[in-house]
């Protein structure tokens, strides 16, 4: 199980302080990023960091100081593939050579400029990519679990969102899979707020599906738990009918 | 002189044919690489914009990093491209899977020669993994590139991996501090041991993982985060400052 530490009692940027959109230009993005960092007791010298990552691509940003914001005029996200990446938000005091973080947001799923609805902490972000002879993959070693669709299949993208295929035969296993690395990584915490993925999947589950407060030790008792999740799912985006539309297009 | 040639990607008929190829090795087929796919209109088209490459034998993946990012200047969006790095991998097939005396070879899981972009097995296209890695870091990538071709250590192996490590340039450099053996140009002895071994790469991976939590270490100098390791990797720290120490005490 991986546990990190909060030594340093490093504070948690809350997401409603943070706002970021990308924009598409032509075959460039660029962002901007909207930050209220007033009142959280934050010292006003610290430097604040705007940082883009996908996989090894990573851009940083500086931002001024706390009492002295001051957006880089050069905001381009060259060199970063996705089409969204994630994006982070430090406030640091450095001090001989050690820089301490003393507050931050993670994980920002941005919104596209041109689509105010578009979901600022998607559970599930859907990632387009060539991925040879697989159809989908579930990518759970990045900072936040990613559907990967193979982007040489036309059409993947609407299958994805309602096809009988994928509700009925996909998602139920995606949906197992995310579980499962919550539990293991310990992830559910009541008390988290919304930036840790693993609290949200499970909130998902305990308050859109009924399901009880998932086991904390035994592992047993998170299988079980996690199959009854699975089932609850499966009721919830009916699989069973999707899965019978899908035979009787087939003529079975 | 080796003749230069111009790049081109695999299409999708010459991935499924390579990967065929790939699978008659495993089963201890001592046919020669299909280099026909490299030309054949069905199974390659070029690559733009137009490069050329010549048939070099590389000491080390950094010598093949460093040689494909002087090919590749200027070229954006390769880290996905599999038809490329498919058609590279087959054209140093020598190198990526060399034969054995008897003729065969062992060329591990496709994605070490087809490109199977992200994670967890983007980094380990044997051309595409060092050639990302040496365009973020350039020849300080060393501790994690200094293997031959076809030899993924495990400085690549747990480093690459992780995007918080990989990007940071400070962090490459402190790796490279600690386990690159500064004559000898290769990993210390014992520096790739088990987790359970203190100051060794994995607890490395860890520590570091733990202390991004709460130091920006993006900001901060690879000695700089040396001073933050614990004393497990006391051990491993450059002796430079053990000669240091005992010049300021002599004067």
């Amino acid at each position: 199980m991986i546990r990190r530490f909060n030594y340093t009692g490093r504070q948690k940027i809350p997401r409603s302080r943070v706002r970021i959109r990308v924009e598409e230009l032509g075959r460039r993005r660029r962002f901007d990023a909207e930050l209220a960092l007033d009142g959280l007791g934050l010292p006003r010298k610290a430097s604040v960091y705007v940082e883009a990552y996908y996989r090894a691509a990573y851009r940083r940003f500086d931002f001024g100081t706390v009492d002295d914001p001051r957006p880089p005029s050069v905001r381009w996200l060259d060199g970063i593939p996705a089409r969204k990446p994630l994006f982070r938000v430090k406030v640091v005091l450095a001090e001989d050579g050690i820089a301490r973080i003393l507050a931050a947001a993670d994980r920002i799923v941005p919104e596209d400029s041109d689509r105010d609805e578009d979901a600022r902490q998607s559970l599930l972000p859907v990632e387009y990519e060539d991925l040879g002879g697989r159809v989908w993959a579930l990518d759970l070693d990045s900072d936040w679990p990613r559907l990967r669709l193979n982007k040489r299949f036309e059409g993947i993208r609407e299958a994805a969102r309602s096809s009988p295929e994928f509700l009925s035969l996909v998602y139920p296993e995606v949906f197992r899979a995310i579980l499962e690395r919550a539990l293991k990584e310990g992830r559910f915490d009541p008390d988290c707020d919304d930036d840790d993925w693993g609290t949200l999947w499970l909130r998902f589950a305990c308050q859109e599906l009924g399901c009880p407060h998932p086991p904390e030790d035994s592992e047993e008792e998170s299988a079980e738990w996690i199959e009854g999740a699975v089932n609850q799912f499966c009721v919830h985006v009916r699989t069973a009918s999707h899965f019978e539309r899908l035979l009787a297009e087939r003529g079975d | 002189m080796p003749e230069r040639v111009g790049v081109r990607r695999l299409t999708q008929a010459g991935i499924e044919k390579f990967r065929e190829y790939l699978g008659e090795l495993r089963t201890g087929s001592t046919a020669k690489p299909p280099r026909w796919l490299l030309t054949d209109s069905e199974t390659s088209e070029r690559f733009s914009p137009e490069r050329f490459i010549e048939d070099r034998s590389f000491d080390t993946r950094l010598d093949a990093a460093r040689y494909l990012c002087q090919v590749f200047e200027g070229c954006s969006d390769l880290e996905e491209d599999v038809g490329l790095w498919s058609w590279l991998s087959l054209f140093y097939f020598d190198q990526v899977c060399p034969a054995r005396p008897d003729g065969s070879r062992s060329p591990g899981r496709d994605y070490r020669h087809i490109l199977e972009p992200g994670y967890p097995y983007g980094h380990r296209h044997l051309l595409g993994g060092p050639f990302l890695v040496y365009r973020l870091h350039g020849d300080e990538a060393l501790l994690l590139l200094c293997t031959r071709v076809h030899v993924e250590n495990h400085f690549h192996h747990q480093l690459a991996s992780r995007q918080v490590l990989i990007s940071n340039r400070e962090i490459v450099r402190a790796a490279s501090l600690l386990y690159l053996h500064p004559r000898r140009r290769r990993p210390k002895r014992g520096a790739q041991a088990g987790n359970e071994v203190p100051g060794t790469l994995l607890r490395f991976v860890d520590v570091l993982q733990q202390l991004d939590l709460n130091y920006d270490l993006y900001s901060m100098s690879a000695e700089k985060i040396l001073d933050l390791l614990p004393a497990e990797f006391d051990a491993w720290k450059p002796r430079r400052r053990f000669w240091q120490r005992l010049r300021s005490r002599s004067t």
